[in-house]
Formats: structure tokens, sequence, C-alpha cells
């Protein structure tokens, strides 16, 4: 039976939308990826990625130590935040009576509204001016990686929120019924079951940490150098983006293209690795 | 289904393929300046667009003000960034006018520059450090990291937090010029934007030092912000001695347009060295400039 | 140690993440409430900022932010409807596009504000502008309307198209007329959500927009936003953390007002549409 004229129609005129939709992730990656290419030519992907010299005016372009202060940042982040997300997502499902899984809940998904310059200002007025008096300049790796851990919370305790969620009730309640407690079933069911949710809102907060920007601006120091302590002062891949990107040109501006598609390259990493980890994956 | 495929695909190939044109036709080469000026839609029948310099900031957006004042039809526009978006969006187009605060390079000569104003780089540090002055030598030894501690200068035994300015700003490449210091910095320097930055870091950390502009200097302590200048070489480093050429580290604030100054741009320009406008330059604690020409 | 003991220390110590959150979000609001409540006034909303910020108010970073956010919705939403309709109704390559959506959901904001200025401001020619911001913002915030369309469309019941199928209505009809109505508070709630993303970008929008102060007067002019606004006067004016703070309890305002209706609003359009 051919389809109405009406329904082809319809389709055409969709298919213009959903073809610019798809353009548009292909258009940045592609536009980040030329602009990019000038200066992975000139100098090669190894000593981009290899050395420690970031001088731009004297054509050095090693992004070695931003990217081990990215790293560093959003690890230390994760260990502080992994622990409470999961205690969360446990808590609240498991645990905790109805008003405050309630509370606990709307506190998040308050959390996860908060725009990053809140977060940053909030600790550059409320945590460095207490550090300065004996860890000056107080910016640095600690501060850092604390706020970041607080913003990349709500991301990650959401997602094993939801993972909690789809274990299947009759099990726990089993578990319950052989006269064993709450955290006896968290594990011998929930941690097994979920555990692959848990680990896929884990690598979600690490690519939120990985991304973020402005909060890291304000705190770490911005300076090009390893993180070599907590009061150490340090610069993420993000950071050197944003620090440089208004008076770049030529090749230095390029190098600022490929930190970019450093972290395209990072993050879609982390996408594809959890997707592979999500049973059942698609959207 | 086969309609809706042939559908999707004869409409995303050509979408793609206008997209990836545009951006290959805009990439930037590298051994050439930034390619393809574009000239922006105009905003209003009489629209300037002025970036670059923090330094020169504060100056060009009370100018603004006043001109518009003046010119009820036009919108003057000003953003910060540094002395190089100066230079690279006035040559882009981007920009009507970048604010420089330094002169020009050769190879910027394809720039026009209108000094506008006279400023020093001063030393500042904390109100309570009780350090009142340097010589050469000491901030020589404090930025490349022999001195660690303010007990080297006669202050307490902290450590000193330096604090220094990103690529791309020129007074960043006038303090190193003028101490010899390119590529000597120590490595831990906190590293800052606009001079309101270094202000503000030095105002919230008793044991930092960093170098601005004299003038936002000035202007700030005259606002409470617990910073004070110190002297070099035993000259105090104010409006005064930048005015009268006794202090060393000078440099003009300039407006650079790609080719000469015309119409409303150059407009601007001239209400800045008019009289009104040089007293707007005073206000905001620089030194105006039929005074001695600069150093640098 | 009996189970009932092993619950007892159990609820203790994983109760910390919890109450840690609750804490949290207490202590930053009562932080910014403190510092900013004083300044937010009626003046404060609507007049412009004076030395560079540290006097007057915020009426032109309102103005600008109102302007990016109709932008970015008013370029992203007819995308995002065409292309979750397309995913959920028709066949296609859905797998690409989809894929490339997850992708371009998880990209750093700092990529987009690369991509912006390159694109929009420079090679478009459309300079600092809330247009150029605004286009950004839409690149941005796309997946999530496509992925929350694609969801509302797919959660409304097979019912509905089995008995829209009974009666011969066209695909067209039957969406204009049931599944999209059926499918609003998913919409609506996917239009809250990218406007708290909207409000909370700014160094996007310092690349493509620009940081004037003024008020804008067209979508063509540069603007500066609420969020960037933050910034500037946290860091780069010398004595400019208190309107710092003001500012954004205007701006934390909003989005916790935004994020309240998107939980609240899909049940109340859902009875609306009964």
């Amino acid at each position: 039976m051919r389809r109405p004229l009406s329904d082809r129609a319809f389709a055409l005129c969709l298919a213009p939308l959903a073809a610019v939709a798809t353009a548009c992730p292909v258009l940045v990656a592609a536009f980040v990826a030329n602009n990019a290419a000038p200066v992975l030519v000139a100098v090669g992907p190894m000593a981009f990625l290899g050395s420690s010299h970031w001088a731009p005016t004297s054509g050095e372009y090693g992004v070695l130590p931003m990217v081990a202060g990215t790293l560093t940042s959003s690890a230390l982040a994760m260990a502080l935040a992994g622990p409470a997300a999961l205690a969360y997502g446990l808590h609240v499902n498991l645990f905790a009576g109805r008003a405050f899984a309630t509370s606990a809940r709307l506190a998040i998904g308050v959390l996860a509204g908060i725009p990053s310059v809140l977060y940053g200002l909030v600790a550059l007025t409320a945590i460095v001016p207490h550090l300065v008096r004996d860890h000056p300049p107080g910016l640095g790796v600690a501060v850092t990686a604390v706020t970041l851990a607080v913003m990349v919370l709500p991301t990650a305790a959401a997602a094993v929120d939801a993972a909690v969620q789809q274990v299947d009730p009759g099990s726990i309640v089993a578990v319950r019924a052989l006269g064993l407690g709450a955290w006896d079933a968290v594990r011998a069911v929930v941690l097994p079951s979920a555990g692959p949710g848990i680990r896929s809102a884990m690598l979600l907060g690490l690519g939120r940490a990985l991304g973020e920007t402005m909060a890291v601006l304000m705190l770490a120091g911005n300076t090009v150098a390893w993180p070599s302590g907590p009061f150490a002062t340090f610069r993420t891949l993000t950071g050197n983006v944003a620090v440089e990107m208004a008076y770049a040109t030529g090749l230095h501006r390029s190098a600022l293209f490929a930190t970019a598609l450093l972290l395209l390259v990072l993050v879609t990493a982390i996408v594809a690795a959890q997707a592979s980890r999500t049973p059942g994956a698609e959207a | 289904m086969q309609t809706y495929h042939r559908a999707f695909l004869s409409l995303a190939f050509p979408t793609l393929l206008v997209g990836l044109a545009a951006l290959a036709a805009c990439s930037p080469t590298p051994s050439a300046p930034v390619a393809a000026p574009v000239a922006p839609a105009p905003v209003a029948a009489a629209h300037l667009t002025l970036a670059g310099s923090s330094t020169v900031q504060p100056v060009a957006e009370a100018a603004a003000q006043a001109f518009e004042a003046l010119h009820p039809d036009a919108q003057v526009d000003v953003q910060g960034g540094g002395s190089s978006v100066g230079i690279s969006s006035a040559r882009s187009g981007l920009a009507d006018i970048g604010m420089v605060s330094r002169g020009l390079k050769p190879e910027e000569s394809d720039l026009a520059a209108v000094s506008i104003a006279i400023d020093g780089i001063a030393l500042v540090v904390h109100a309570q450090n009780p350090v009142a002055g340097l010589t050469k030598e000491q901030v020589v030894s404090i930025y490349t990291g022999q001195f660690t501690s303010w007990k080297a200068l006669g202050g307490e035994d902290h450590a000193i937090t330096l604090v220094n300015k990103e690529e791309g700003r020129s007074t960043l490449e006038l303090f190193e010029g003028y101490f010899g210091l390119k590529g000597k910095v120590a490595a831990g320097a906190v590293v800052i934007g606009p001079n309101g930055q270094a202000i503000t870091t030095v105002a919230g950390n008793p044991w930092a030092i960093a170098y601005v502009s004299i003038g936002s200097a000035t202007f700030a302590e005259a606002q409470g912000t617990p910073i004070k200048r110190l002297s070099l070489e035993g000259i105090a480093a104010s409006v005064e001695t930048v005015s009268n050429a006794t202090y060393p580290l000078v440099r003009p604030l300039n407006l650079v347009t790609r080719g000469p100054a015309t119409g409303l741009a150059k407009e601007f320009e001239d209400f800045l060295l008019s009289d009104a406008g040089q007293k707007i330059v005073a206000k905001e604690d620089f030194v105006p400039v039929p005074h001695a020409p600069p150093a640098l | 140690m009996t189970p009932a003991a092993r619950d007892r220390v159990a609820r203790v110590v994983l109760g910390a993440g919890p109450a840690a959150a609750i804490a949290l979000v207490v202590g930053i609001a009562w932080h910014v409430a403190a510092g900013g409540a004083g300044a937010v006034d009626w003046e404060f909303l609507v007049a412009g900022p004076r030395s560079a910020g540290r006097e007057g108010g915020i009426g032109p970073m309102i103005a600008a932010t109102g302007w990016v956010l109709a932008i970015g919705v008013g370029a992203a939403l007819p995308l995002g409807l065409g292309a979750g309709t397309w995913l959920a109704e028709l066949s296609g390559p859905a797998r690409l596009l989809r894929g490339a959506l997850d992708v371009l959901s998880a990209v750093p904001s700092i990529v987009f504000g690369l991509f912006g200025m390159a694109f929009f401001c420079e090679a478009l020619g459309m300079g600092w502008s809330l247009l150029s911001g605004g286009l950004t913002v839409a690149v941005m915030i796309l997946p999530l309307f496509v992925r929350l369309t694609e969801a509302g469309l797919r959660g409304v019941s097979s019912d509905y198209r089995a008995a829209g199928a009974a009666l011969g209505l066209p695909r067209w009809a039957l969406l204009r007329r049931v599944l999209l109505p059926e499918a609003a508070p998913a919409l609506a709630a996917a239009l809250l959500l990218a406007t708290g993303r909207v409000l909370s970008e700014s160094a996007v929008l310092l690349f493509t927009a620009g940081a004037s102060t003024r008020m804008p007067t067209g979508p063509m002019a540069p603007g500066r936003v609420l969020a960037l606004h933050v910034y500037q006067m946290a860091i780069e004016v010398p004595g400019g953390q208190p309107r710092a703070t003001a500012t954004s309890l205007v701006l934390l305002a909003t989005i916790l007002v935004t994020t309240a209706l998107a939980r609240l609003a899909p049940a109340a359009i859902a009875r609306l549409a009964r």
C-alpha cells in the first residue's frame, strides 16, 4: 500500500531538521579537528602530548602538565564524590525513611542545577580565605578537587539512584525473607545487579569532572606546572583553552584546538565505555 | 521506508557539505595572520566595538558613556581580553578599535596607533606587607624564585606568592623585557589575566606580590582595596612620577585600527584626545598625553 | 553481628552521603543568600552597572541572558522536535544520529566556546553578538531536546497509534492531534532543563556574545550574561565579590524556579491536556 501523500510530505519536512541535527555534532568535531591539524602537523602528536613545555611564544606546545592537572583533579574529585554517591544511592533506596529520602533527592536535584561559576564563587569566598592564612595562595589542587567533587556528586548520585531503583525488588524481598538485613541484601543482590549501572554512574561523573571549566579557572591558579601537592597551583586542559583562547593566533590557536580535540577524544572514550557497560544501552 | 532513507540522505549530505565548506573556507593557516578579515554586521547606524587591554578598558568604558551622551545615536561596546586580543581583533575586524597597552611592534605596521594616555607598571603587595620598595635586583630575585620568603626582604618568614600575568598581556611582555625575565620566571607563579584579577589576588593574600598598571592600582587604592604600590629603585610608583618621566617603567596606552581610523572610530579617538577625553583619562588615574613621551 | 546490628551501622555510615548533599545545599544557599540578599532590590534588577559593576544593577545582563535563551531555544526547539520525531516515528540512520548526539551532549562546554567563536563569530561573520551566543548554545542543548522528544513520543501508549491506524489517520495528523499533546509534558521538561543549562553557561558566551555591559539593542549586539557577570565580578573587579554574590542570588533563584517547574509542570500540563 502506498503511503498517503501527506505522510511522505511530512517525512520530507522532517528530514531536513533531522539532517541538520545530525550535521551539528559532525560539524563541531570536524571543525575542531580541522583547526587542530596545523599544530599536530607542525610539532607532531608525540611532542604535543609528551612534552612538558608549554611556551607558545617560543613555539613549544607540550600539554603534559595540563593533562596531569586534569587527570589529577578529576581523579581526586571522583575519589571523594564516588563513595558519597554510592552511599547516597544505597541509603535513600534501602535505608532511609520516606521524608529523608525525598529531602535528599530534592537536595541532589537542586545541587545538579547550580551553575559552575556559583560553585567557584562560593569556594572562593568561603574556603579560600581560610586557606590563605596557612597555605597561601589558598588556590590549588585541594580546593579545586573538593569543589569538583561537590559538582559531580549530583550527577553521579542521581545515576546511582536510578541504577539501584532498577534492581528487582523481588530479589531484595527474598533476601529479607531469609531473615537477613538490608545490608546483606546490598551485598548479595543490589551491588551485583546494579553494578554495571553504578560503574556507568561513576564514568558519568568522571566525564563531567574532566570537562569542567569555570570553577577550575577560579580555583586552580592556572600555573603551567605539575600538580605537586595539595596546595600547589596547576592548570587543566579546559583551563588552558579558556585562559589563552581570546588572544591566541596561528599555531598557538591551533594548539588550543588540539587541546579541545584531546578533550573530545577523552570524553568520547568515556561515553563509549559507559555505553558498553550499561545493559540495554539505547536512550 | 526507502523514501525516507533517500530523503534523509539526500538532504544530510548537502548540509554536511555546506558546513564543511564553510569551515574549510575559514580554517586559519599557521603562517598568515588571522585569515579572511570579516566585518560583522553593524548593530545600529553608528556602532563601535573596542576590545583589548584590561588597562585601557576602564578609560574606554568611561569614555564610551560620555561619547554616547554626546552622540545619542552611537553605541560603543567595550570588551577586554588583553593587548593581544586588541591586535588580533582589530586585524580580523571583530573590533573596530583595539586597545593596546604598549607601543606597536615592527610586525604590526599594518595597524595605526593613537596614544591616548601614559601609564606605568608597578609592583604591588598587600597593604599590611611591611616592605615598601624594591631594587631591580630584588625584583629579579623574587621572580626567578631565588627569594622564596619575605624574610629575605625584611618581612616575616612567609612564603612569597608570585603572581604572573598570562601570555598575551602586554604588561607581562613589558615587565619581562624590563627586568630581563623572559623564560626565567619561577615555575610556581599563580597566573592571572587582567589587572583587576592581579589586584584582587594581592588584596586577598597578605604574602602575594604582583605587577599591575599604576593607574589601575591607584584607582583601586582610592576605592579602599588593601594594596599598596612599591617604589622601584627608590622612585615611588605614582601618577606624578609617570607624568614627569622619573619612573623607569612606563608605556603608552594606544588605540589601534587597521589603517588610519575613519568615521566613528576617528571621532571616538578624537574625543579621547580632546580636553573632555583627557579629563576622563586623568580621572582613571592615568597620565594625559601631552606630557613627556614614554620610554618604550 | 546480627543482621539488624549490621543494618544499624550501615544506615549511619551510608547516611553520610545524603546528609552531605542536604548539608551542601543548605550551606550554599545560606552563603549566597546571606552575602547577596542585601543588595538585591528592584533597582538592582533593572538598572545598569556603574563603576565596573561595583554599583548599580544587572539590568543589561538579565536582558542579554533573555536574548541568548530565546535565540538558543528558538533554534534548538524546532530542530530537536523534528529530529526527535524522526527518531521516534520514522526510520532512518537512527543509530548514527543517536550516537552523534550522545557524544555532543558529553562534549565539554569550552569546546563549544572555541567552535562558536570560530564558526559563528568569524566564519559566518556575526562578530561578538547575542546571535552568535544563542546559536552556539542551541547546538549545546540540541541533544537534550532530541532525546526528550523521542522519549516522550515513544512513551505514548501504542493504543493511540493502533486506534489512529484503525481510523485511517495519516501519520502527521496522528502526531499533531494525539501524540504530541500526549508528549507535551516531556517537552515542557526538556524546555525547562535546557533553560537551566543555558543559564549556567559563561565561558562559552564570553567568547561568542562578548562581555559588554551596556543594554543590548538587538540580537546582533554583544552582551554579558548573568553567569559571566558573576565570574567577572568575582575575579576581575577588585571589590566586586559582594556584587558577584548578589548576582549569584538572582541567578540561583531563577534556576531553582525553572528546576522546580521542570518537576511540577509536566504533571500540570498532563492534567490540562486531558
